[in-house]
C-alpha cells in the first residue's frame, strides 16, 4: 500500500507530524517496494484558509492509498473520502515506521470520520 | 442641511472598541434629527453591524425581509473534464477536484468569480446562495430604518453591508451604525460614508482602539469627530489623543447609571431624556461644519530581541493543556476584564489576545515584547498604466469594487484597502497589465509578562485576513504552551460572529461567554451561542454587571437553560472595574472589591470543575 505520512523531517524513524493541513512535508512510502519519496507541503503552511483541503488535494494527486497523520478536519476528510483514501489517525508520539507496522498488523484501524471539528481557516 | 454641499449625506458611527455606545448614539441621533423641525430632510438609520445588529431591538417595528445572495460556483458535470484549474486558481481553497470531479466548499468561497472566469470548458456558472437578510422597516417615523443580518457560520459580512448601504436615502441624512473593530466590515462602512462620528469612552481600552479607528479614517481620507460616552473627570486621555490626530471632540455624554438602565431596557436615550437634544444637535452641526480628516499617528515602534527564537511549525499537540476561549458576541461586555482576571489567577498558564483588530489585553500586563514578526499574507493587485488599454473590464468585473478610474488622468487604479487579492482582474485582463504584490497583514508578537507569556497581534490598518492572523496567534500560543508545558491557554476572543470569531472558536477546548443584562447583549449572546454550538462546543456563561437589570438576567438564565449551557456566575456592577483598567492592571490584582471577589470565586469553581 502507498502511504502518505505527515512528517517533520526526511526520516521514517522520526516522529510523525500530528498536523495534517499544516504539515511541512509528506513521505510517500510504498510498503511493497519499500521505496520512499518526499513531498513538500509548505505552500499550505501559509494558506489563509482551506489548508486541509489543499493538503488533501496534494495527497490525492500523489496517488496515495492511505494517509497517516494526527488530526484531519471534516473538509479534508470529505476530499480524501471522495478519492477512496483511508485515513489512519495517530495520537501522541509515534514514528512513521512504527505506525506502518501497527497498521499492517491490524493494531491501528482506519478512522471512521473526521476527528477534529472544522478548522475554518 | 447647510454646509453639506449635497442633498444626500451619509454619516458612519464607529468606535474601534465594541460597547462604547455606538448604537446608543446612533439611535439618539436618528431620533433627534427625525423629530427636529429645523431639519426638513428625511432621516434614515442603517444598522451595518450585520454580525450583531442591535438597533432593531430598540425600535420594535415591522419589517419587509429580503434575502442577500452571494454568487457561488455550480458545475455543469457534462462539460467539466476535471482538469482542476479552478481548484489551483482559487485563493480561498474552496474547490478540490478528486478523480475528475469537483467538490465545492461554499463556506470558504468569497464569491470572487475567478473559477467561472478561468474555466477552459465553460463548465462553471455562478449561482446566488443566501448569506443573510436585509430588513426594511415599514413605519418610517420619526425616521426610516433598515438592518442587515449575516447568517450564522457565514463569513462574508462586507457583502451584506454592501447590500444594506444600497438602502441609503437618495435625498436626506443616512446614519450608519457600524461594526466594532477596524477590519473589513468597518472599512466597508467608513468607505461608504461622507463623514464619521467616533464614539469612545475615557479608558485606556477606549483610547487605544479610538486611535486605530482614527488611523483608519486617515487612511480612507474621511473627516471625523469624536463623541466621548460615559464621560467623567478623566477625559484627558481622549483629549490628548484628539489633539495628536488633530480632530475635534464634538460631544460628551456623561456617565449616569440611569442612562445605562434606559439602554439595558431597550429605550432610546434621547427619547427618554429630551434634555440631551440640544447637545446632540450641536454635535451634528459641529461634524458638518468643522470635521477634518484625522492625521495619522504612528503607533510606538516595536522593538524585539532578535535572539529570541520561537517556532510555531515544529511543535504541536492538542493534548497537554486546556485552551479556554472567552467570547461575547457583543463588544464591551467585559471579555478582556474576565480574560485578564483568569490569566492573573491561573497558575501555570500562558495567554493570548485573539482580538487582533483591537488588541487590548497587553494594556493590563506590562509586558516586554520578546518577539515580533511582520506577517504578509495574501496579495494585492497592481495595474501597470503603460500596458493598460483602459478597457475597464477589471473595474466592471471586480466583485469587491476595488478598482476605479482616476477622473484626471483616466488611469485605472486598485484601492489596496478594499482589494481582497482574489486574482480575478489579473486573470481576465486582455493586456496582461495587472500583477500582484504581497499584502501587509500585521504583526505577530510574543511578550513576557509577570504572569507568563502573552501572544498577541496587531492587524495592519484595513488589512485582509484578520481570521488568519487569529489562527497564527493561536498556533504560536499552542506551540508556546506545549514548549513550556503549561496547563492553561487562556485566550481573549474578538467580538462578532464572522471570520475572526470563527477562527478563534474552532478546535478550542472550552468557550466562556461574557454577557451583560441588556436587550442588545442578550440578542448577541443568542447568536454567539449558535455559532459555538455550530462548532460542536458547549459554552458556559458569565453575567457581568448582573445587578443592572434583574429582568434581563432572568431571560439570560432562560436562554442558557434551553441551550443546556451552564451559568458560571454573576459579577456585580462595580465602579472600580474602570479604575483597574485605568491603572493598567487585572482587576483581581488591583483590589478585592465586589467584582474582583466574584471573579475569584468563578475561577475557583471553574478550576475545580475542570479538575
Amino acid at each position: 500500500m502507498k502511504f502518505a505520512i505527515s512528517v517533520r523531517e526526511k526520516d521514517l524513524n522520526a516522529v510523525i507530524d500530528t498536523r495534517f493541513g499544516r504539515a511541512q512535508m509528506f513521505a510517500l512510502y510504498d510498503s511493497q517496494s519499500g521505496e520512499t519519496t518526499w513531498h513538500s507541503n509548505s505552500q499550505n503552511l501559509q494558506a489563509a484558509q482551506g489548508a486541509g483541503i489543499q493538503t488533501a488535494q496534494n495527497v490525492v494527486n500523489l496517488g496515495a492509498e492511505a494517509v497517516i497523520s494526527g488530526h484531519c478536519g471534516p473538509k479534508a476528510w470529505q476530499v480524501l473520502k471522495a478519492a477512496g483514501i483511508k485515513v489512519y489517525t495517530i495520537n501522541g508520539n509515534m514514528t512513521a515506521k512504527e505506525a506502518v507496522k501497527h497498521i499492517e498488523n491490524g493494531a491501528i484501524k482506519p478512522s471512521e470520520g473526521a476527528d477534529v471539528e472544522g478548522h475554518w481557516v | 442641511m447647510k454646509g453639506t454641499g449635497s442633498e444626500s449625506f451619509k454619516i458612519a458611527i464607529c468606535s474601534g472598541k465594541g460597547g462604547t455606545g455606538k448604537t446608543t448614539f446612533a439611535l439618539s441621533l436618528a431620533w433627534t434629527l427625525g423629530k427636529a423641525s429645523e431639519f426638513s430632510l428625511p432621516v434614515k438609520l442603517l444598522d451595518c453591524d450585520v454580525e450583531e445588529p442591535n438597533c432593531h431591538l430598540f425600535l420594535r417595528r415591522e419589517y419587509d425581509k429580503n434575502e442577500v445572495f452571494a454568487e457561488k460556483p455550480v458545475f455543469d458535470l457534462e462539460k467539466c473534464i476535471g482538469c482542476g484549474k479552478c481548484a489551483r486558481k482559487c485563493r480561498y481553497n474552496a474547490i478540490a477536484v478528486v478523480k475528475g470531479k469537483p467538490i465545492v466548499f461554499n463556506d470558504l468561497c468569497h464569491s470572487c468569480g475567478v473559477c467561472a472566469a478561468i474555466c477552459p470548458h465553460d463548465a462553471i456558472s455562478l449561482v446566488g446562495q443566501p448569506i443573510g437578510q436585509i430588513y426594511e422597516d415599514k413605519t418610517h417615523s420619526p425616521f426610516e430604518f433598515a438592518y442587515g443580518l449575516l447568517k450564522i457560520g457565514e463569513s462574508q459580512s462586507p457583502m451584506v453591508i454592501d447590500e444594506l448601504i444600497k438602502h441609503s436615502l437618495e435625498s436626506g441624512v443616512t446614519i450608519i451604525d457600524g461594526p466594532p473593530g477596524t477590519a473589513c466590515p468597518t472599512v466597508k462602512t467608513i468607505s461608504s460614508a461622507d463623514k464619521v462620528f467616533l464614539v469612545t469612552e475615557p479608558t485606556p481600552f477606549g483610547a487605544h482602539d479610538l486611535s486605530l479607528a482614527l488611523n483608519l479614517c486617515s487612511e480612507l481620507k474621511k473627516p471625523g469627530a469624536i463623541i466621548i460616552n460615559r464621560s467623567d473627570k478623566n477625559d484627558d486621555l481622549i483629549e490628548r489623543l484628539a489633539a495628536q490626530h488633530q480632530v475635534e471632540i464634538v460631544g460628551k455624554i456623561p456617565f449616569k447609571r440611569e442612562y445605562a438602565r434606559v439602554c439595558s431596557e431597550g429605550g432610546i436615550l434621547a427619547a427618554e431624556h429630551p434634555g440631551l437634544r440640544e447637545s446632540i444637535i450641536a454635535s451634528f452641526s459641529a461634524l458638518l461644519s468643522s470635521a477634518r480628516i484625522p492625521v495619522r499617528v504612528e503607533p510606538a515602534s516595536i522593538e524585539a530581541d532578535d535572539s529570541y527564537k520561537v517556532s510555531s511549525d515544529d511543535v504541536y499537540s492538542a493534548n497537554g493543556y486546556t485552551e479556554m476561549t472567552i467570547l461575547s458576541g457583543k463588544g464591551g461586555t467585559g471579555k478582556t476584564t474576565v480574560a485578564a482576571a483568569f490569566s492573573a489567577l491561573a497558575k501555570n498558564r500562558i495567554f493570548a489576545d485573539c482580538d487582533v483588530d483591537a488588541a487590548n489585553l497587553r494594556l493590563l500586563f506590562n509586558g516586554r515584547i520578546l518577539y515580533a514578526r511582520d506577517i504578509r499574507l495574501g496579495h494585492e493587485a497592481v495595474i501597470d498604466p503603460f500596458k493598460c488599454s483602459k478597457c475597464g473590464l477589471c473595474a466592471e468585473q471586480c466583485r469587491f469594487h476595488a478598482i476605479s478610474q482616476n477622473q484626471e488622468n483616466g488611469n485605472f487604479v486598485v484601492n489596496p484597502l478594499i482589494c481582497e487579492g482574489c486574482g480575478l482582474c489579473r486573470e481576465i485582463c486582455p493586456c496582461r497589465a495587472i500583477s500582484e504584490k504581497d499584502a501587509e497583514t500585521g504583526k505577530l508578537m510574543l511578550s513576557e509578562t509577570t504572569k507568563g507569556m502573552l501572544i498577541h497581534a496587531d492587524l495592519a490598518t484595513a488589512a485582509e485576513n484578520s481570521g488568519k492572523l487569529v489562527s497564527m496567534v493561536r498556533d504560536l500560543a499552542a506551540a508556546t504552551a506545549e514548549q513550556q508545558q503549561r496547563q492553561w491557554l487562556i485566550s481573549d476572543g474578538p467580538p462578532g460572529t464572522a471570520c475572526p470569531a470563527i477562527a478563534a472558536v474552532t478546535g478550542t477546548d472550552r468557550v466562556i461567554l461574557v454577557t451583560e443584562p441588556s436587550v442588545a447583549a442578550l440578542h448577541d449572546l443568542e447568536r454567539i451561542m449558535k455559532l459555538v454550538c455550530h462548532f460542536g462546543l458547549k459554552p458556559a456563561i458569565i453575567i457581568n454587571k448582573a445587578d443592572i437589570n434583574a429582568a434581563v438576567c432572568k431571560k439570560i438564565a432562560e436562554l442558557a437553560r434551553k441551550a443546556d449551557a451552564a451559568i458560571l456566575g454573576e459579577i456585580p456592577f462595580d465602579e472600580t472595574v474602570k479604575e483597574a483598567i485605568k491603572a493598567g492592571m487585572p482587576l483581581t490584582e488591583f483590589n478585592d472589591g465586589p467584582a474582583s471577589q466574584a471573579l475569584k470565586q468563578i475561577w475557583k469553581n471553574l478550576k475545580e470543575k475542570t479538575a
